[in-house]
């Protein structure tokens, strides 16, 4: 644009304009990512609609309790323990390089995986206070009838936790290279939204999609947590689910720490340990 | 055993046409402060990142108190103080003192220890009326204050400054200084980048001038200043003279004075005539004939070079 033969107030608003998209450019990675996640929430939304016109009376329900409230109020829970599991790492890493302090903890010979660890462990604590607020809200203010074996839930929130961050480390160490846009995280996060059963049964989805699903950790961890939530089921009728959480956590936690520290030691090659 | 050794470093970033530092080879002895120089992107940075554990080098040795950068990182951590060039490395929203508190922390400092170390901190660098102010208040010189601080916590034997004093105001620069000089008065060794020659020249026992990724020069301040072996001679006219249109007198002066053998150089700084000497040579004819041009002169002084003169000579060719 040539500020010659436009207004001055309109040549500034170009000026940011312009600034906004190359600023947008210089992460390719994120505006792909976000352009994708703008269809898969269309995706979502149809899913849903259809899920919703059904209410209470959708059969697959009677399972967890036959309520449309309580499915989608735990699901609503569940997608805060997955988002931290999945975003605390890299949340972390971020946080302490745009705050420019992420070198100085490094310096004071506390290991990264440390200082992930640490910080996260307040991302869960939190997120737990707020679940059972909200959980303890919700039962109150709706009458919902909930079935709570306790120790159940937790060991399979557990597991849960532990699983989704080894995928967690991984999207950690993606983000360490990448800087923004980690495609790790954000094909978890889609999957979990769409495929395993967060706000609509798995099973209104095509069959294909279904087969996805069955692979994915937190379709059987949300089967588990409703189960255990709303029909107090113990440890041995969630056995499969549990089985699952814990041959996923195996596999992902090692698969993590290795890309974490390759993510780790590429940063420190480059000299962008600090960038951001 | 020698505080810092560097032996033939080189490193490359990503997608740079030349490295950051090519073979670059350095040792600091115990108790000394070296002040590392050189123009901006010359590699001083990536040196104290490299030092720091933070960058791994593309190839090379750097050791700290004999223990390698890259094997032993984690033994290294314990042996440096950092302050980087950054002012963004604390957190914003907590006090002076609790960030201290929370690297204190990290470090293994713990309860009454740490506290009598956070205090003696705060009032060594003079912090100590800020101590409850949250870091997002302070200035710049109280950031770089207490950045100086936080390398003192675990009282290492090797500290890294990275332009600790610049962009700030002289009096922090001063203080600052003071506390770089009690390092070195209590046997601690000190790697010091810097722009600033006069606080190079100043603080340091051996300066290295660092040029496209290698050391060019490295010897005490005043043998650097050797190099030079000329001083200037300036001399300075009345503005009005000037003003009033004797600038051909003063251009006339200067072409007679390039014919004495003791001028080397002349340059026009108005109103300063600047002569560069040769090392031995006498200055009376110069002196005859100024006092024969008919021009009103100010004042007449001789400088010895500095340290910037050296560094100007041997960054920029």
């Amino acid at each position: 644009m040539n500020e010659a033969y436009v207004a001055p107030s309109i040549y500034k608003g170009w000026l940011f304009i312009k600034r906004g998209f190359l600023s947008m450019l210089s992460y390719r990675t994120a505006l792909l990512l976000g352009l994708l996640s703008g269809l898969v929430s269309l995706l979502q939304f149809g899913f849903m609609a259809r899920f919703l016109s059904e209410g209470n009376t959708f059969p697959l329900l009677a399972q967890y309790g036959g309520n449309l409230l309580t499915y989608l109020i735990i699901g609503s829970a569940f997608t805060g323990f997955v988002a931290v599991s999945l975003n605390s790492f890299q949340g972390t890493i971020r946080a302490e390089q745009q705050m420019g302090t992420l070198e100085y903890l490094l310096m004071s010979a506390t290991p990264l995986g440390g200082i992930l660890l640490y910080s996260a462990l307040w991302n869960f604590l939190n997120t737990l206070l707020n679940t059972a607020v909200l959980f303890l809200f919700v039962t109150v203010l709706f009458n919902v009838s909930l079935s709570i074996n306790l120790l159940a839930a937790g060991v399979i929130l557990l597991f849960t936790i532990l699983s989704l961050s080894g995928i967690g480390l991984m999207s950690a160490g993606v983000i360490m290279i990448t800087k923004r846009g980690d495609p790790v995280n954000w094909v978890f996060t889609t999957l979990t939204g769409l495929l395993s059963g967060v706000l609509f049964p798995v099973e209104m989805l095509p069959h294909y999609l279904q087969a996805v699903s069955s692979i994915l950790p937190t379709t059987h961890a949300l089967r588990a947590l409703r189960l255990t939530l709303t029909r107090g089921a113990s440890l041995t009728e969630v056995t499969p689910e549990l089985a699952f959480l814990v041959i996923t956590s195996c596999l992902t936690i090692p698969l993590g720490l290795l890309v974490f520290h390759l993510g780790f030691d590429r940063a420190r090659k480059t000299g962008s340990l600090g960038e951001y | 055993m020698q505080s810092i050794k560097i032996t033939d470093l080189t490193h490359r970033f990503p997608r740079q046409p030349c490295p950051a530092l090519d073979g670059f080879s350095l040792s600091v002895e115990p108790g000394h402060i070296f002040g590392l120089l050189g123009p901006n992107g010359a590699g001083k940075t990536t040196v104290v990142r490299i030092l720091s554990t933070l960058i791994l080098p593309t190839s090379g040795k750097a050791t700290v108190c004999g223990c390698d950068v890259v094997r032993e990182g984690n033994r290294v951590k314990r042996l440096i103080g950092l302050a980087a060039s950054s002012e963004r490395s604390f957190y914003f929203r907590l006090t002076g003192y609790q960030n201290l508190e929370f690297f204190g922390g990290l470090l293994g400092l713990r309860g009454r220890e740490l506290e009598n170390r956070n205090e003696y901190l705060l009032d060594l660098v003079g912090l100590s009326d800020a101590r409850n102010l949250l870091f997002m208040k302070y200035s710049s010189g109280m950031k770089r204050k207490l950045s100086l601080a936080r390398c003192l916590l675990n009282d290492p034997p090797v500290y890294l400054l990275d332009e600790p004093t610049t962009g700030i105001d002289p009096s922090s620069a001063i203080h600052i200084r003071r506390v770089i000089e009690e390092l070195r008065a209590r046997g601690k060794t000190v790697l010091l980048t810097t722009h600033n020659m006069e606080e190079a020249d100043k603080l340091s026992d051996v300066v290295g001038i660092l040029k496209e990724g290698r050391l060019v020069a490295v010897d005490t301040p005043a043998n650097l200043r050797a190099i030079l072996r000329n001083r200037r001679m300036v001399i300075t006219f009345n503005p009005q003279v000037l003003s009033v249109g004797s600038k051909e007198k003063v251009n006339d002066l200067a072409h007679t004075l390039r014919t004495i053998p003791a001028v080397s150089g002349i340059s026009m700084s108005n109103p300063d005539l600047v002569l560069h000497l040769n090392d031995t040579a006498g200055i009376t004819p110069i002196i005859h004939m100024l006092s024969g041009s008919g021009l009103e002169i100010q004042s007449i002084r001789t400088e010895e070079p500095t340290l910037e003169d050296v560094f100007i000579r041997l960054t920029e060719h």
